[in-house]
């Protein structure tokens, strides 16, 4: 046998250069968030030097915690995440195994369904709020028009019209309201990543085991119970994978945020970051702090839940 | 400092070379960071002219505006370098200036700083001296459909009343056949739907601060003010005003879907319908109009390496040669030379006959006051020239799309604002 | 396959319908901005023009006039290369000792690992341009690989990680009876065996750099900015943009997108053998 030590130490790259990437930030990130520290100030020009003498305890870290904002964008992060997290995981089960089945044309279908996960958020972001959802110059606006108008044509039609007048005119929805704004950020990520989690369930579909499916058959289960006791604890893993890439990428998401709606309605905790950033660097810092500590609180339970399963 | 140095010093020693190397070596090479609006972009072509004059290469960085002013803030707080040339406007001028974030600009005696229009020059001067040379400027005005209003036999006159104006935009509003009465700023942001509100609060007579700089959102004309925003948007705009800034507008207007817009001056240049009509911006009875005053202004940002070259480029771009050079360009001509910034600009004749919005956004502009007045201590029209104003208008703006969409009762928008804005200025230390 | 029960005409119908429509679904976005991308400024607001228009040039023929196209794009592949290089240039030996010789502490280092992409970039903006700027790195490709290296670190160790766990430890064992050094091993026993993993692996990381659009735009000027940083640019400029805009976002996925769909049954193959088997 050979020296085990060496194999540890290769290790040590990744490790150590993950630890300064995460150390030297995070710990500029904490002394900002105990320090009084603007980017500008006339009133007190003092402030504008990150120092020592400017400590002001966790004078920051209640600021933030009075703000109307913060346990709003805490709920919004997690509304986000878990929203997309659902439905990419259902959409995408879904769709696996829709096409896992053979059919005329299937890799075509392939390609179209895989394309959306290799699009630039922010182009995701624009395409979407303007040109799709926009409640009178995009598709929707202009689908509901064009509705509208056969609405009215119908009403007009004789022996027929008096039916269609019952229908109610078709109202647009506004995807940048307060009241909508973080359900357009949920649609345009579940079309990005439900893709991607089609394209892990659909790798893990072709392993699973036909002669056992096909005895299942002969048993005589039904498709529903074929999918329920052989399909879905195939599945286990890729979906606990496609959860943890996801929690990990979209407690992040900021560029959809800004482009939606300017965080009105949908403001998270990196975009109310982003806010403070603007001037009060001691505020967006303990506001990163607790963004941080969210991070690891779903961290913990995602492992709960899922990291066996994800390690084994 | 001394946390700031001591991350730095374990990490400083290496790449040291790399830094310096950038610096010079090469002759001139100016890096501008702009925001990306029609003028700036001709301003690339027509600026090869002065490549091949002076030899200074120029690097263009075209920004969306959150993202260049957090970039340039970024760079500028943290010692700047980055950037030779910057693009910022009237509510940083200022206090950037104040801050010694950008130089002051010192101009030759041809460039004629008498010429740029004194409202400009007002704005973009921190006590007399002059931080950032006007590229182009625009104040606010009312368009509408000349052939609408006559349809419907209304008139909006200049300085005309706020109610006259909803009575008018009631009279065009036909959202059956897709025409809505009133488009109007929505948007979030202190620069979007901010700007349009606090221009109808101050023609309320409503002001941002008193004199102890103490926020007044709860005041009885801000109230009234956003009542009425609210109320005429929400009765006569289009679906999903809460989305609408300056390009959504110009793209509704366009398709011929709005009645009436109140906005920058600049939008008369983009207009396709050969139907529209100008007015003076309206008002509720005080001696303040309800237009604003902005400028996109050139600054060298303290830290760069080549100001002299910069303040050179600055020169000549905001010089009346320049605006000769686009109007004698064979792709731009005089209907796209930049406006509102110089008075001379004014008295061409070849302009005249091209812009027909000229003697409107002429007078809009000197309307404006930035300066202190009895109605508000600070100086700014759209904006408060205080670094926390950003912030505070952030919060706003989403309170007041809040309101608009109706999630929120115009009250509570206005309370909760009250409220953010007193912490932001609490903890900005303007008072205990 | 289907042998059994999927011979019926309704499955032979309705799966393909089925399957069409959501696929054509998924696309149509895409497709929409393509078209968008040829129509001028004008036209693309006006729905007499939806999908029949007199298509144009202009807008791509604008955008490579106005903006460098070339540079952003070819920084976008140098950095996306050679951060995908050197993530798996670390995570290879990390997660082959992790595999291999795994210490009761390997989970929760990878785990810790996975944790440091859920910390927030926007609250560590400031220092990390001020340390950027120390450094003299602000705007170079080796700043911007760097950071797109270790922000994709994690994922890149993690997937290798489940990939060379699937390889048989007696393989592995067998080399180091015959006196194979450790690099050895990994060159001429490891590296071919998870060859599909290892490119999967890559082409994942390849995208996600491509993609990134906080640092990328913030880190950098002109000499290293990426093609999303041209996004940032164009995704609000004054006036009516949806041609304008729609050619810039379709050169700037363009690539990726079309490298995706050659790299698609790659991508499908390498992730069979390894997490999602």
């Amino acid at each position: 046998m050979s020296d085990r030590r060496l194999p540890r130490l290769l290790q040590t790259p990744a490790v150590v250069l993950l630890l300064i990437w995460m150390i030297v930030p995070l710990s500029m990130t904490l002394f900002f968030s105990f320090i009084r520290y603007v980017l500008n100030s006339l009133r007190r020009p003092e402030w504008t030097e990150p120092s020592l003498s400017n400590w002001r305890g966790f004078g920051n870290y209640n600021y933030v915690l009075n703000n109307n904002d913060f346990l709003l964008a805490v709920q919004n992060s997690l509304l986000i995440v878990c929203s997309i997290v659902l439905l990419t995981v259902i959409l995408g089960v879904l769709i696996a195994v829709l096409i896992n089945k053979a059919f005329p044309g299937r890799s075509i279908v392939r390609v179209l369904l895989i394309s959306p996960f290799f699009v630039m958020p922010a182009v995701n972001a624009v395409l979407w709020i303007n040109m799709i959802l926009d409640p009178v110059l995009g598709l929707q606006g202009l689908a509901v028009e064009g509705l509208n108008g056969t609405l009215q044509n119908l009403r007009a039609a004789p022996g027929i019209g008096w039916f269609f007048s019952l229908w109610p005119e078709l109202q647009p929805i506004s995807f940048r309201a307060t009241q909508t704004s973080a359900y357009a950020v949920i649609i345009m990520v579940t079309w990005q990543w439900t893709p991607f989690a089609v394209l892990i369930f659909m790798t893990s579909l072709q392993s699973e085991d036909q002669q056992q499916k096909e005895a299942a058959v002969l048993d005589g289960a039904g498709v529903w119970s074929q999918f329920r006791f052989l399909t879905l604890p195939h599945l286990s893993r890729p979906i606990a994978i496609v959860v943890m890439i996801q929690a990990i990428f979209h407690l992040s998401l900021y560029a959809e945020i800004e482009i939606v709606s300017r965080g009105n309605g949908n403001k998270n905790l990196p975009y109310l970051i982003g806010e403070f950033a603007n001037n009060n660097i001691g505020a967006a810092s303990a506001t990163g702090i607790f963004a941080v500590i969210l991070a690891n609180i779903i961290a913990i339970f995602l492992l709960r839940m899922i990291g066996k399963t994800l390690m084994e | 400092m001394s946390g700031k140095s001591a991350l730095l010093g374990a990490t400083a020693l290496v790449c040291m070379a790399a830094s310096g190397a950038i610096a010079d070596g090469h002759g001139k090479e100016l890096t501008i960071a702009i925001v990306n609006n029609g003028h700036m972009i001709n301003m690339q072509k027509v600026a090869e002219a002065y490549t091949e004059a002076t030899g200074t290469k120029l690097n263009w960085v075209a920004l969306e505006e959150g993202v260049l002013r957090e970039q340039v803030t970024s760079d500028t707080a943290t010692g700047g370098g980055q950037y030779d040339v910057i693009n910022i406007g009237m509510q940083e001028a200022p206090i950037w200036g104040a801050a010694g974030w950008i130089e002051p600009l010192n101009f030759s005696d041809a460039y004629d700083v008498e010429d740029i229009l004194p409202a400009m020059r007002a704005g973009l001067s921190h006590e007399g001296t002059l931080y950032a040379a006007p590229f182009y400027g625009e104040s606010s005005m009312v368009m509408y459909r000349k052939d609408l209003a006559d349809a419907a036999g209304v008139t909006i006159g200049d300085n005309d009343s706020w109610d006259n104006v909803k009575a008018a935009a009631a009279a065009m509003h036909d959202p059956d056949n897709g025409v809505y009465g009133a488009c109007l700023r929505g948007k979030p942001g202190w620069g979007d739907n901010a700007a349009f509100i606090t221009t109808v609060a101050n023609s309320f007579g409503a002001a941002w601060f008193d004199a102890d700089m103490k926020p007044q959102l709860d005041s009885p004309e801000w109230n009234a003010a956003i009542n009425f925003y609210v109320d005429l948007l929400s009765n006569y705009g289009p679906p999903g005003s809460e989305g609408n800034s300056f390009n959504e507008i110009l793209a509704l207007y366009n398709e011929d879907k709005c009645g009436l817009w109140i906005d920058a001056t600049i939008a008369a240049s983009f207009l396709e319908n050969p139907n529209v009509a100008y007015a003076q911006s309206p008002n509720a009875g005080n001696p303040v109009g309800a237009n604003w005053l902005w400028a996109w202004a050139f600054a060298v940002p303290a830290g760069s390496p080549n100001a002299d070259a910069a303040q050179d480029f600055i020169e000549w771009a905001t010089s009346k040669e320049y605006v000769q050079a686009v109007g004698n360009h064979p792709e731009f001509g005089w209907g796209s030379v930049p406006t509102g910034q110089r008075a001379s600009t004014y008295d061409l004749p070849e302009f005249q006959a091209a812009a027909k919005f000229a003697a409107a956004e002429m007078a809009a502009i000197n309307s404006a006051a930035p300066e202190p007045t009895d109605l508000k201590p600070y100086v700014g029209v759209q904006f408060v020239a205080i670094p926390e104003f950003p912030q505070i208008g952030v919060v706003f703006g989403q309170e007041m799309a809040a309101a608009l969409t109706g999630a929120k009762s115009v009250e509570d928008a206005l309370a909760d604002s009250q409220k953010a804005a007193d912490g932001i200025m609490r903890e900005a230390g303007y008072y205990e | 396959m289907g042998i059994v029960s999927e011979t019926s005409t309704f499955t032979k119908i309705l799966r393909p319908v089925l399957a069409w429509s959501v696929g054509i679904l998924f696309f149509f976005p895409i497709f929409w901005m393509v078209l968008t991308s040829f129509k001028t400024d004008a036209d693309a607001v006006k729905p007499e023009f939806l999908f029949f228009f007199t298509p144009t040039l202009e807008n791509y023929l604008n955008m490579t006039e106005n903006y460098d196209y070339w540079r952003f794009a070819q920084n976008s592949v140098i950095t996306s290369v050679f951060a995908t290089a050197g993530a798996l240039a670390v995570a290879i030996p990390c997660a082959y000792a992790m595999a291999f010789n795994p210490s009761r502490a390997t989970k929760d280092v990878l785990m810790w690992m996975l944790s440091t992409k859920m910390l927030p970039a926007a609250a560590v903006l400031y220092p990390m341009t001020f340390l950027t700027k120390s450094l003299g790195l602000f705007d170079t490709h080796f700043m911007v690989i760097i950071v797109l290296m270790l922000i994709n670190l994690p994922i890149v160790v993690w997937m290798l990680f489940t990939y060379f766990k699937e390889i048989p430890r007696e393989i592995i064992e067998a080399g180091q009876m015959d006196g194979v050094t450790t690099w050895g091993e990994i060159r001429e026993i490891l590296i071919p065996l998870a060859w599909g993993g290892i490119a999967s692996t890559a082409l994942l990381c390849f995208i996600f750099c491509w993609n990134e659009a906080y640092w990328t735009v913030r880190l950098t000027t002109t000499d290293a900015a990426t093609l999303s940083k041209l996004i940032e640019g164009n995704r609000a400029p004054e006036g009516l943009f949806f041609g304008r805009l729609s050619a810039v976002s379709a050169a700037a996925v363009g690539p990726i997108v079309v490298l995706g769909w050659f790299c698609q049954k790659q991508l499908v193959q390498g992730l069979t053998f390894g997490a999602v088997k």
